[in-house]
């Protein structure tokens, strides 16, 4: 199906697109504050789903509200004590391996003297080009660190100061701000800006909950393959891994390094043997079982495409833009498809009914999207 | 048949973990004993009996403790503790199904109380050293992180298990 040819459905076109692309470059300026909001997003559907999930636990005990709140309350606050408790004894196993291996600072020379040389063939470690290399790249990874842990204080503060407001305007007042949102936009586009927000809501709703799931198994896996072969710091390492699994494709890579890297600066190489080996089977997990069977349901873009997002998104953000790059162009499908729809509706009408008439679909108007998705135009044009 | 076997693969899953959990190479430390190290695989059971109910929860008790006995990392108090972990895990899935969490996690303070019987009885153990604050401290430590491991596992399996119904 051809497109229109109606200028003023491309110069609305347009006008959504600079607007969006506004919008996100003053998040992305804004990185600090775009990425506590975002992680304030995840947090409230994290506990809408909690709040759900304990509800539908303790229906069949048929508690009081206030028995089922001090009941949420314990388990809550155990969670979270077990939770800090857990990640901050296995950082303090971290730092006392490294203490005990070399009292003092730690350097890349000395990384390398015992972690990585005694496991390079002669021919390559005798090479000056290799050692250049070798240091020139852990220059960089300690710039590299240091300048991400730098902004960790920042982003706790904007997360203590836009956290609260958040929680109450979702908790206290969620309809009021879609309602208020609604007002602002003209009545010809309501409908269209409906379907728009439900779709982006189902969309976003729908990866944020895919990379949860293969972040947690994948960290699970990780955790537990790393417990067994003896890695140290096991439990944040894992973690670590599963977290660094919501970058697509480079994400894995990135979990592997640092246990691999940790167990032979130990001198350890079984560990390390058994880091990689569980990384690899989490991968194997993850593209055989997890991939086709939950999350390609729900989150398909072409994996050129996603490469594509990927350095976009390293280039204007860094690690954070690689993680909101698929996120973000998911936004721009979703808004760009529907604000094409309601121009045409609106300037274009002719070559609505004659789609009618045709009998086509909104399917085939654009055949990237999976139909079980997709919301025909026409059906809601009626 | 086959309703029954896709019953127990979750168990079988455990058995697994189980054994793979008790021949680790790292040694979890013991919050209130220092030196002391927490007895990790006892989670299984106990997660086996809360999400999938009594009968597997006896049977990862039972078959993993067994298994893991006739591995490199077994010995006598693994033996020993063949049927302690069994009734603990049993325990646990008759608790879930009655009262609410964490309540039935609670099991694993019966668990260890079996499992220190048990090495009584058998003579591996004496009084004298079973009555020491430090053994009691050392179990009370063991108890509390294995209830809260397995209340963050549950809870991370059931979200899981949302997400993917879901999606």
């Amino acid at each position: 199906m051809p497109l229109s040819l109606n200028p003023r459905v491309w110069i609305g076109q347009a006008a959504a697109f600079f607007a969006l692309t506004i919008f996100f470059a003053i998040c992305f300026y804004f990185s600090l504050i775009f990425l506590a909001l975002a992680l304030g997003l995840c947090l409230i559907q994290l506990i809408n789903r909690l709040r759900g999930d304990f509800s539908a636990k303790m229906a069949p005990y048929h508690l009081s509200e206030r028995r089922r709140r001090v009941h949420a309350t314990i388990i809550a606050t155990l969670w979270i004590i077990s939770a800090v408790y857990a990640v901050s004894a296995s950082l303090d196993d971290l730092n006392a391996a490294f203490e005990r291996m070399r009292p003092g600072a730690f350097s890349w020379q000395s990384f390398y003297d015992l972690g990585v040389r005694p496991y390079v063939p002669r021919e390559i470690r005798t090479s000056a080009y290799f050692q250049e290399i070798f240091g020139a790249a852990g220059e960089y990874l300690t710039a590299s660190l240091k300048s991400r842990f730098a902004l960790a204080p920042a982003l706790l503060l904007n997360c203590l100061l836009l956290w609260p407001p958040m929680f109450y305007q979702y908790f206290a007042r969620g309809g009021h701000i879609y309602e208020r949102l609604q007002r602002l936009i003209p009545d010809e586009f309501r409908a269209s800006f409906d379907v728009a927000a439900a779709d982006t809501g189902r969309q976003l709703n729908g990866y944020l909950t895919a990379a949860v799931i293969e972040a947690v198994v994948v960290g699970a896996l990780c955790c537990l393959g790393f417990y067994i072969g003896g890695v140290r710091g096991w439990l944040a390492l894992g973690v670590l891994a599963g977290l660094a699994n919501m970058v697509p494709i480079v994400g894995p890579i990135l979990g592997v390094i640092s246990p691999v890297m940790i167990s032979l600066a130990l001198r350890d190489p079984t560990a390390a043997a058994a880091a990689l080996l569980t990384v690899i089977i989490a991968r194997l997990v993850d593209d055989w079982i997890l991939v086709p069977g939950f999350v390609s349901r729900k989150v398909q873009v072409n994996p050129m495409l996603t490469m594509l997002l990927l350095l976009m998104g390293a280039s204007a953000l860094g690690a954070v833009g690689m993680v909101f790059a698929v996120p973000v162009y998911l936004v721009y499908r979703v808004v760009l498809t529907e604000t094409y729809d309601a121009l045409v509706r609106i300037y274009d009408p002719a070559r609505v009914r004659r789609r009618e008439d045709e009998g086509l679909s909104e399917a085939a108007l654009s055949p990237d999207e999976p139909p079980a998705q997709s919301t025909p135009a026409s059906a809601r044009s009626r | 048949m086959g309703q029954i076997l896709k019953q127990r693969i979750p168990a079988l899953i455990l058995i697994g973990v189980y054994v793979l959990l008790a021949n680790a190479r790292t040694a979890s430390a013991n919050p209130l004993a220092p030196g002391d190290p927490v007895d990790v695989p006892m989670i299984m059971p106990v997660l086996a009996g809360v999400l999938f109910g009594p009968l597997n929860g006896l049977l990862v008790g039972f078959f993993g403790t067994m298994l893991n006995a006739a591995t490199p990392a077994g010995d006598l108090f693994d033996v020993l503790s063949i049927l302690p972990h069994a009734l603990m895990g049993w325990l646990a899935g008759w608790l879930a199904g009655r009262v609410p969490t964490p309540i039935p996690m609670l099991s694993i303070y019966a668990g260890l109380f079996l499992n220190t019987l048990a090495y009584l009885l058998a003579g591996e153990l004496r009084w004298a050293e079973a009555t020491h604050t430090r053994f009691l401290l050392a179990r009370a430590g063991e108890g509390l992180m294995i209830l809260m491991a397995c209340l963050i596992l549950a809870a991370l399996y059931r979200v899981g298990r949302q997400g993917m119904v879901r999606v």
